[in-house]
């Protein structure tokens, strides 16, 4: 079980400013976030503003109670997120997807997206059909949004944006910034 | 002041004496100003002049040639035209030439080849890092397969583009090499933005691409202070300690 939450890169020299990723592990259970926002910034600015998010992001799930469940943690991670942009100009650009699981499940949460996939090498499959809530506008959403529960935890859940680089299948991870 | 060539002297029958004049106006540093006048009356002449198999080499003709590059390009590719100059030119004009043809042509496949002839590359390509079309000639560069260059290019200037350059290209110990190069210079704070927009969110993935590549211990230091998982900072912490350039 992993649910590593990647969002796919967009084209151009900086395909992933203003983008961010964070993954909290405990020995049976695990949330992560990977998303992007402030992209109509300048760099610096879209840096600082993303990693304020992982950081943020990294404390709430660090104080999560031990037997916190895959909801909890997701509910904890938006409310972080409005917590540190609220009505910033920054949170009407946030485009996000979320994941956590435990030992009864996995669930899966996002904002501003045209795709949900749950990739494994070899098998994607989509999670969402268009009109989902998953695939809402971009922006942080008034009221908190509603997951998609999942029996298994995929080996990733990769979030494709609006403009996001295509990219081939054998080339997905790394289109999204993932290197190791 | 007069005319270099004669009103009278036909200048394709008379290419000898042309040539002949072109060489003295060498030596009095008024090589340009003849090649203007070649080029006003006979282009095809300018180009014999500056690229026939007779054209005199050197800095001093090479740099006559390069005076009218634009007029050179209108009646030769810029392939050849450049290729050719590189094989007139001395150690202390090529780059010059090699300079010229990454100026004009900032992603052209050919010019970024041409950077391998040249005496000191990285300083050739460090000299275009305020034009707009440095990171297109960075990527040119990376394609080329010239990673050392970029690693020289990315030391000298302190400049991201290599590094990025370099990941777009596939190469991510090149790059992550270029990283460390062009934090030497500049510090790694400032280039973060830049470099984490081309390689990723994922900070401790980019600080562990960079430490095989770490020289200096001040540096090893600012990488661990922005890592931020323990296991990084120990990491770094580690290879600081082992480096003995302070």
């Amino acid at each position: 079980m992993s649910a590593i939450s990647l969002m796919l890169g967009d084209g151009g020299r900086r395909p992933f400013k203003g983008h961010f990723r964070w993954r909290h592990a405990r020995t049976d259970r695990a949330w992560s976030l990977a998303g992007k926002l402030g992209t109509e910034q300048s760099l610096p600015d879209a840096h600082g503003l993303a990693r304020a998010v992982e950081a943020a992001l990294a404390q709430t799930w660090d104080e999560l109670p031990a037997v916190a469940a895959r909801f909890d943690g997701l509910r904890a991670g938006w409310a972080a997120l409005e917590g540190i942009l609220g009505d910033s100009p920054a949170a009407a650009s946030v485009c996000l997807v979320m994941s956590g699981h435990d030992p009864d499940g996995a669930c899966v949460s996002a904002v501003g997206l045209e795709a949900v996939w749950a990739w494994s090498p070899g098998d994607a499959l989509p999670l969402a059909a268009p009109g989902s809530p998953l695939l809402a506008s971009a922006g942080l959403p008034e009221n908190l949004p509603g997951a998609l529960d999942l029996e298994r935890a995929p080996a990733f859940v990769i979030g494709s944006p609006a403009g996001c680089e295509p990219a081939l299948p054998e080339q997905v991870l790394l289109a999204c910034g993932w290197r190791r | 002041m007069s005319p270099l060539l004669p009103p009278g002297l036909d200048l394709r029958r008379g290419v000898a004496e042309v040539r002949q004049r072109f060489e003295d106006s060498l030596a009095q540093g008024l090589g340009g100003e003849l090649l203007a006048e070649a080029a006003g009356r006979e282009p095809l002449v300018l180009v014999e002049l500056v690229l026939g198999p007779k054209a005199p080499g050197g800095s001093r003709a090479v740099e006559a040639a390069l005076s009218q590059r634009t007029l050179l390009e209108d009646q030769v590719p810029p392939k050849a035209l450049y290729g050719r100059l590189v094989e007139l030119a001395d150690a202390s004009s090529v780059d010059l030439v090699v300079g010229a043809a990454l100026a004009g042509h900032p992603v052209a496949p050919w010019a970024a080849a041409l950077l391998g002839r040249a005496e000191e590359p990285a300083r050739v390509l460090s000299g275009l890092a305020d034009r707009d079309s440095f990171a297109a000639t960075c990527e040119s560069v990376a394609e080329a397969g010239l990673d050392e260059v970029l690693a020289n290019t990315a030391a000298s200037s302190g400049r991201p583009e290599p590094a990025l350059a370099l990941w777009r290209s596939g190469r991510e110990g090149s790059g992550a090499r270029a990283a460390v190069r062009a934090a030497e210079r500049g510090g790694l704070v400032l280039l973060l933005p830049a470099l984490m927009g081309g390689w990723g969110p994922d900070l401790e993935a980019l600080l562990m691409a960079m430490l095989p590549h770490l020289r200096s211990r001040a540096l090893a230091n600012e990488l661990a202070e922005c890592a931020r998982t323990e296991s990084a900072r120990l990491r770094l912490d580690m290879v600081a300690g082992a480096l003995r350039h302070p």
